[in-house]
């Protein structure tokens, strides 16, 4: 009865318009004043120990703050650009590449609406143009854009994490085949339509575009690596990997991409040598971050320094010796078939030569399948993506009809001016006014989750000093309440709860109530903590109130009931998905459990 | 809706710029203090023991200092389902409302704030479980039971307690001399790290009172947003409506 008062004053708040996490805040401090006898100082106290005693939550500002760098237009536009060229070409094509944009880009970024802003004011356009419906392209966004809180690293599960004590890295990986398998459905369902439908398709570019869009993009993309392999190498805790994730991205974004900073608008290559130099500068370019790579390496594990000088020489001879031919090739019309010839050697080969190591070692199935993936990343990708974009580099060489070693010259004087500015405004980057902007508004963001967070926090310490958990999970047992009807009860509060609710909030205050339930009745806590973030997604674009149906409606310009009809084809989508998610724990355990062992649970 | 706020006067930009700076200068401290840790963990086998602890501390700080910050610029989320429903005249008396019910909050937490802070600064917290001053009456006399007293009382004073590992830069003799009857301390104090919680408190009740009086004069109409991008959403939603 006291619980329900407790809920019905924050509903009432909330209605009336007082921000969440004053709601949270007063009705518990309200609580805790008529009912114990805790003083307002304890509040206070828990107020600033939300922040100060919360490990796990300080990796928050740091992923808050590495998507801030990497959520600028230039980083979106790459990463669409990439989607388009590898999959724009199938009928409805488009349309697919923006689910793909959304996974790629909610990777990078923690938040569902700074998803749809981002991708969306890009795709919507270019959809529209393409002859699709205005309505088609906002009701794909609109469901892709949730992805982003799936699909790790997530702000919500850091949060989940932290109010249940399960470990945060579990909660990762359980979270990567679940949001592979949301964005595939809605892909499928997307080429479906676009067949009854038959819907406009777009124009294969080639390999060599492919590629280079994958260069483009891969700087921002190494983001995802730098967080999940820091974390599963065993090198950072989550939050020291979230740190140094917020230190690449400035790195990239100033110094690389050079889309802010004092660097803006000073790209590598200057307008006037960017066909000719283009070749060189990737020969150079791709010499420096090899030599890099290895000098960390080295570093790492204390090797001698000569070796990264020794990888780096022969890497640049290899790659000189490629890119001459491949000047010669490509105004033959024959640079396709050498490209294939070196990726064969230096990609196929070796990726094979390891499959069949992994495949007659004795990893277990599942094992071998995540190496066999690695190694295609590590061993295949690099040498492919290098030689089509020496293709591509030296189409752009025929175009502006110079020779090789020119090119050379060109794009080593570029590179080493280059380096040199990023050297001269090193420090200044840290002061500029961009760096200041975009730390002043990851600063908001952290300011208002946390603010919610920290109330939702007292509101977890009323709970659970009335033993509200423990009561209802007695009731609940003593009802002959099951795991199935459990989990439907769960879903209809997060469903009905994640259209009002910042879904970090909403996480705060659930778990702590659901998951004694849970454990009683077997349900594993990491299953547990997905069906939670899954549901916070469809909450999101459920109608009447979900936040990601007022976003789209605001940057397609479209009324919100229009929005709503548009989504609802792929809403049935995710629901589909959310039992799936909901009926089958594999799904969520099978990767922590293969990588870290069983959960072992601790309350 | 919010629109981005703009100060509209030269002292108001310049506390404007301060805050903002303060909440860069904060965040940028927090990600550098963690990266130098990793660094040094890893090139040089050793790390700043006190690293963690401050970036917890400072952690605490951005969060609790901002939050007025929030409320000056408008951007504490919140749910405006039923303000959409209603006409014009009644968004504003529930705005009102809003804001006095937040103004209750800040005046409960400032009171709280500073009886958690006061006892380590070896000062006095204030008497009264809710209103301070107001306390229960011994035999149920006085009004409703509650008549008035000191408003503080004698705590016990813990300016003693120390951090567990933050050196202290500078100040040390003044600290001692002042807060710890010239004993001195290893580690700074507690209350230093504490001083942010009554000082956010101050802040935020000063500018929710500006937001309510804001909203009387019909500036705004609301203490809140729906989302985090609000600003974001309108610019893009503005740029396709030219493109098509």
């Amino acid at each position: 009865m006291d619980v329900a008062i407790l809920f019905g004053m924050v509903i009432a708040l909330l209605a009336i318009g007082v921000p969440i996490a004053v709601s949270l805040g007063l009705s518990s401090t309200l609580f805790l004043l008529v009912l114990s006898d805790s003083s307002l100082a304890s509040v206070a106290q828990s107020m600033y120990q939300a922040m100060a005693g919360h490990y796990t939550l300080l990796a928050i500002p740091f992923f808050i703050l590495a998507s801030s760098f990497m959520s600028t237009g230039g980083v979106a536009r790459r990463i669409i650009d990439f989607a388009i060229s590898v999959i724009g070409h199938v009928r409805g094509g488009l349309a697919i590449a923006g689910v793909l944009a959304c996974m790629l880009f909610a990777a990078l970024s923690g938040s569902s609406p700074a998803t749809v802003v981002a991708v969306g004011s890009i795709v919507i356009a270019g959809m529209v143009k393409s002859g699709y419906s205005k309505d088609f392209a906002a009701g794909v966004i609109c469901n892709a854009g949730t992805l982003g809180i799936l699909i790790p690293p997530s702000i919500v599960m850091v949060v989940y994490a932290s109010a249940t004590d399960v470990s945060v890295g579990r909660m990762f990986l359980a979270g990567v085949i679940p949001g592979l398998l949301a964005g595939a459905m809605l892909m499928i369902t997307i080429y479906v339509i676009a067949r009854i439908k038959n819907l406009p398709k777009g124009e294969w570019q080639g390999w060599e575009q492919v590629f280079s869009s994958i260069l483009d993009a891969s700087w921002g993309l190494f983001l995802m690596v730098v967080i999940l392999g820091g974390i599963y190498g065993g090198v950072f805790t989550p939050t020291e990997a979230a740190a140094i994730a917020s230190i690449y991205a400035f790195i990239v974004s100033i110094f690389i991409y050079r889309d802010m900073g004092p660097l803006k608008g000073r790209s590598w290559l200057p307008e006037g040598e960017a066909d000719l130099g283009l070749l060189g500068l990737r020969v150079w370019g791709f010499t420096l971050v090899t030599f890099i790579l290895y000098l960390a390496g080295c570093f790492m594990m204390d090797q001698p320094m000569w070796i990264a000088l020794v990888a780096a020489g022969a890497f640049f001879f290899v790659a000189l010796v490629l890119a001459l031919l491949m000047s010669k090739a490509v105004p033959a019309g024959k640079g396709l078939h050498l490209a294939t010839v070196a990726v064969v050697i230096f990609g196929v080969i070796p990726t094979l030569y390891f499959i069949v190591m992994i495949v007659s070692g004795d990893a277990t199935t599942l094992f071998a399948i995540i190496k066999i993936i690695g190694t295609i990343f590590i061993v295949l990708l690099p040498p492919a993506v290098f030689t089509f974009s020496l293709v591509r580099g030296a189409q752009r060489l025929a175009i502006a009809g110079g020779g090789f070693g020119q090119s050379m010259m060109v794009g080593g004087k570029n590179i080493i001016r280059a380096n040199v500015e990023n050297v001269i405004f090193a420090v200044p980057a840290f002061f500029h006014r961009d760096t200041k902007a975009t730390l002043l508004d990851a600063g908001k963001l952290t300011i208002m989750l946390m603010f919610i967070i920290a109330n939702a926090l007292i509101l977890k310490h009323v709970l659970t000093d009335e033993q509200i958990p423990q009561h209802i999970t007695e009731v609940m047992l003593a009802a002959g309440l099951g795991p199935i009807t459990f989990l439907i009860i769960v879903n209809v509060i997060l469903l009905i709860g994640g259209q009002f609710m910042e879904p970090s909030g909403l996480i705060v205050i659930v778990a702590p109530l659901v998951f004694p339930i849970a454990i009683t009745l077997g349900i594993d806590p990491i299953h547990l903590g997905i069906i939670m973030v899954v549901n916070m997604e469809i909450g999101m674009i459920t109608p009447p109130v979900g936040l990601n149906l007022f976003v789209t409606s605001g940057v397609a310009n479209m009324s919100m009931m229009r929005v709503v009809r548009a989504a609802l084809p792929f809403l049935a989508v995710l629901f589909v998905f959310l039992i799936l998610i909901t009926y089958i724990p594999w799904l969520s355990t099978v990767l922590p459990t293969a990588y870290m062992g069983p959960e072992i649970i601790t309350n | 809706m919010s629109g981005a706020y703009s100060p509209n006067s030269r002292i108001g930009a310049i506390v404007h710029t301060l805050e903002e700076s303060i909440i860069a200068v904060l965040l940028g401290l927090m990600t550098v203090v963690t990266f130098i840790n990793v660094v040094m963990r890893y090139g040089f086998n050793s790390q700043l023991i006190w690293g963690l602890e401050l970036t917890l501390v400072l952690f605490a700080w951005l969060v609790l200092f901002g939050i007025s910050y929030g409320f000056k610029v408008v951007s504490h989320l919140g749910v405006d389902a039923v303000l959409n429903l209603v006409g014009s005249k009644s968004r504003k008396r529930m705005g009102i409302l809003a804001a006095i019910v937040c103004i209750i909050y800040a005046l409960l937490l400032l009171k709280g704030g500073w009886d958690y802070w006061a006892p380590f600064a070896g000062l006095d917290a204030t008497t009264g479980r809710v209103i301070p001053g107001i306390i229960r009456a011994e035999d149920g006399a006085g009004f409703f039971g509650f008549t008035l007293g000191e408003i503080f009382e004698n705590s016990r004073d813990q300016g003693w307690y120390e951090t567990e590992q933050l050196p202290i830069p500078f100040g040390q003799m003044w600290l001692e001399n002042r807060f710890n009857l010239g004993e001195p301390y290893e580690k700074m104090p507690r209350f230093v790290p504490y001083l942010i919680v009554p000082i956010a408190m101050t802040l935020m009740l000063y500018r929710l009172v500006q937001s309510l009086v804001r909203i009387l004069r019909g500036e705004i109409d609301t203490i809140i947003v729906t989302h985090e991008a609000e600003d974001a959403v309108e610019d893009a939603g503005n740029a396709l409506s030219e493109d098509t």
